[in-house]
């Protein structure tokens, strides 16, 4: 049965005449989980917001259940039973879990005091209902991130939903957590919910999703079998570019040492030693709170590596002049990318252009003829989509990271320390960052990959490293799979 | 579809934003005084005409006023130049005490003429510099609080320039409380007498067309400014930080001296104490009202400078309490600093 179908939606911002939908069709069916993806920007968050009443489409047409339907509000699509769960919790966190779920609609007791224990057992009976394990009574301020994924689903299943969309649902989950919350998915399914599934993660959405429907620039391009696709091929309906996995390792030879770490201090008592040559990755992966941020800290000279030394091209990081390290020999992308990466505040072209500034002749730059085609030049490569001349904090998240990227990963600088470089895009976006490292490393170019998802190290590293308490193991590329690697990077096989 | 499409609101004009908070200050103003003279004054329509009317009726009215936003532009510049890049210095008032202190004792004893003119000026600027050094040089080798240093360095420097002028370099031949005169031949030439106009005005101008240019069309001044948001990015970049964090605050010195020196050598004629009479915190007001734009900056004086010629004409010819500018200047830097009224009206659909 057809829950939910939007054709032809067409959706225009006044402010900037941007068509952000131009005919976007998407339709889903009882007990299906349906992905919807595009690259950054392509329109997702619009459609999604249509579809619950947030935003009026300029155009088209809504058909619920296969009736006609025009929401006005958010309210509106909720009563067509139609739930939003936000990428970010909307829940009130003074209040309890159930307290919450009957925000809007509590139950009165002598038709005038809210039925505290009613609600409670209306949320108790729900959460059973679905296997949800979260506690009604608990404080939302004491849940964590799981849970509160949990209580937000619960609130719109509370409201009589069964459509649920949601919103980058596993961007604040830890792997287990995320695995909880595809198992109660699972549930919803199973009790004919439809859910529309919105991620940059291809290997979520090809585990969970059964029907794939691709946005790019506002226009619905495809819709999929997911049992067709594999990551490669959906990357590629994403952005079409030919070529879809970063591939060139181990074609040369790893030659001249370009960074060494000779015993730099990590940590109280800890310290590191690592060589990373021109044309090779060299890859670390590690939990959280193992001091992979020290680790980037230290490779990236933001943190003195005293008693031990980190010499770049043979020469001590500390001796190099600042301007020739940062602009000619070293590209950085951080973890941190709003307050290493960015002038947040500043216009996009600025930022852009901000290794290259003092490349130009002061007439040159004065006159911003060359600079503004060259910060064209640089957006158009890395397919950055922004206004220029607008504050990078307008930029999406996706759209930072490829400013980033475009800015330091022009020319051929000998060194790349890249960190958690494919944070934050889409699986098109991801793809377009490893074939670019990888496209560095043939040029000979020496990559220190450092990354929280394995995924990113097995794809791209030529040797890798997982690090555990500030402690580097070598892992052996024959002997690794997903088991082994859990224990390295947890301690267990130390 | 471009790959450039336009998906961010577009930005308004470097210049829309420092526009739309002048013409709020200007609009709030108006509405003020009228408020002021409605509710303070006995004699309302009086007081407005002498707020509105008098500052303009005389040539002599127009110059004080003109030379009044000199100094004020100048050592909004000085504020300018320090916010740009990241540091917020409190050190104005003491700067222009001590550049108009130091410009009145070399104007006295350097020979008579064009040359102690400059001498004057370049000892005046000097002595701005003198004062916000400690900061600067704090910040660079101790990354000590400009906020708090410039402030306490610039209270020390006003009690010894006081000091000064009522005691060692006092005149003792002036019953005021005054330092010598300067000769005649050192003060900045008057370009229309009987008014008070020199070349000030111009020199103001002048500088505030220089920043104009250094931070929108130079790369050390594109650079200097994305320090001031993101120092750490600037470190990234390769920018030279060390000398970012130090040497604005030296040229904010410089140019509060500048603006002091103009004072003593204006027609004041020499340092009295107190000469420099709240410049160096109205300037901050002046900067903050200019949205830290230098091709604002001569404006949001001017601005400034009749809210003071008005609100004084209005004390003279009226009942209206002199202090009443002070508060509506007040009232004016807050509005006009004041995010949700400079906010863009938000179209419809935009999040």
């Amino acid at each position: 049965m057809e829950l939910l179908r939007l054709s032809g939606i067409v959706k225009s911002f006044s402010s900037n005449a941007v068509r952000a939908l131009d005919g976007a069709d998407f339709d889903l069916r009882s007990g299906e989980v349906h992905a919807l993806v595009g690259e950054n920007g392509a329109g997702k968050s619009t459609l999604a917001k249509i579809a619950c009443g947030l935003l009026i489409p300029d155009a088209g047409a809504i058909a619920v259940r296969g009736r006609p339907a025009a929401f006005r509000s958010h309210r509106d699509a909720e009563r067509a039973g139609i739930g939003l769960v936000p990428q970010y919790s909307m829940l009130a966190p003074g209040l309890t879990v159930a307290e919450n779920l009957a925000l809007g609609h509590e139950p009165r007791r002598f038709g005038a005091f809210f039925d505290r224990r009613k609600a409670e057992y209306d949320a108790a009976l729900l959460a059973d209902r679905y296997g949800f394990a979260v506690d009604p009574r608990a404080g939302v301020a004491s849940l964590g991130p799981a849970e509160r994924r949990e209580a937000e689903i619960l609130r719109a299943m509370a409201r009589g939903a069964n459509v649920l969309i949601l919103d980058e649902p596993t961007s604040i989950l830890s792997e287990e957590e995320a695995r909880a919350l595809f198992a109660l998915i699972g549930r919803l399914k199973a009790a004919g919910a439809g859910v529309v599934y919105i991620s940059h993660r291809a290997k979520e959405i090809l585990d969970l999703a059964d029907r794939v429907s691709v946005l790019r620039n506002g226009r619905s391009v495809a819709s999929v079998d997911a049992k067709s696709l594999d990551e490669c091929s959906l990357a590629e309906l994403i952005i079409p570019t030919g070529a879809c996995r970063a591939d060139g390792r181990g074609e040369g030879k790893p030659g001249r040492p370009v960074l060494e770490l000779r015993g730099a201090r990590l940590g109280p008592e800890l310290s590191v030693d690592l060589c990373v040559r021109s044309g090779e990755v060299v890859g670390v992966v590690a939990l959280a709170g193992n001091y992979l941020d020290a680790l980037e800290d230290l490779a990236s000279g933001l943190r003195p590596s005293a008693p031990g030394t980190v010499l770049v091209l043979g020469r001590d990081m500390a001796a190099w002049p600042s301007a020739e390290l940062r602009r000619k020999i070293m590209a950085y992308l951080p973890t941190e990318r709003e307050s290493r990466a960015l002038s947040i505040r500043s216009a996009v072209e600025d930022s852009l252009l901000a290794k290259r500034l003092f490349s130009y002749a002061p007439a040159a730059y004065a006159s911003r003829r060359r600079p503004r085609a060259d910060a064209r030049a640089l957006a158009a490569e890395l397919g950055l989509r922004g206004r220029l001349s607008g504050p990078a904090e307008a930029l999406s998240g996706g759209n930072r990271q490829r400013l980033v990227l475009a800015r330091e990963l022009d020319g051929e600088p000998p060194l790349v320390l890249a960190c958690n470089p494919a944070q934050g895009l889409d699986p098109g976006g991801r793809s377009l960052v490893m074939r670019r490292l990888a496209e560095l490393r043939a040029r000979g170019s020496a990559v220190l990959l450092l990354s929280q998802d394995p995924d990113d190290i097995a794809e791209l590293a030529d040797r890798s490293f997982a690090l555990y308490r500030g402690r580097l193991a070598e892992l052996d590329p024959e002997s690794l799979d997903a088991g082994s690697l859990a224990g390295h990077l947890t301690g267990a096989l130390r | 579809m471009s790959s450039l499409e336009p998906l961010a609101p577009a930005p308004p004009s470097r210049f829309v934003e420092p526009l739309r908070r002048l013409a709020l200050s200007l609009g709030l103003a108006s509405l003020l005084v009228g408020l002021f003279a409605a509710v303070a004054s006995s004699d309302a329509a009086a007081t407005l005409r002498a707020f509105y009317v008098s500052p303009f009726r005389s040539s002599v009215m127009m110059s004080a006023m003109a030379e009044a936003a000199a100094y004020l532009a100048v050592a909004a510049l000085g504020v300018l130049v320090a916010y740009r890049s990241g540091h917020f210095s409190l050190g104005g008032e003491g700067q222009v005490y001590a550049g108009a202190v130091a410009a009145a004792f070399a104007g006295a004893l350097a020979p008579s003429g064009p040359v102690g003119l400059l001498v004057a000026l370049a000892f005046g600027a000097l002595a701005g510099a003198a004062v916000g050094a400690p900061s600067a040089l704090g910040r660079r080798f101790a990354g000590a609080d400009v906020l708090l240093t410039s402030f306490l360095i610039s209270q020390a420097s006003i009690l010894a320039a006081d000091w000064l002028i009522a005691g060692p370099w006092r005149d003792p031949a002036n019953n005021l409380v005054a330092m010598r005169a300067v000769p005649r031949a050192s003060l900045l030439p008057r370009l229309a007498p009987p008014g008070p106009l020199t070349p000030a005005p111009i020199v103001a101008a002048a500088l505030c067309a220089v920043a104009w240019f250094y931070f929108s069309k130079t790369r050390q001044g594109k650079a200097l400014s994305l320090y001031g948001k993101n120092q750490l990015f600037a470190a990234l970049m390769g920018y030279p930080v060390k000398a970012f964090s130090w040497l604005p605050i030296l040229v904010g010195g410089v140019l509060h001296g500048l603006a002091g020196a103009f004072l003593a050598l204006g027609s004041n004629g020499t340092a009295v104490r107190g000469i420099s009479g709240g410049v160096g915190w109205s300037a901050i007001g002046v900067c903050l009202i200019a949205g830290n734009e230098p091709a604002a900056l001569p404006f949001a004086a001017l601005l400034f400078a009749w809210l003071d010629a008005g609100s004084r004409q209005a004390a003279i010819v009226s009942d209206l309490s002199p202090d009443a500018a002070t508060v509506i200047k007040a009232l004016v830097i807050m509005a006009a600093t004041a995010r949700p009224l400079l906010k863009r009206p938000k179209a419809r659909g935009e999040s």
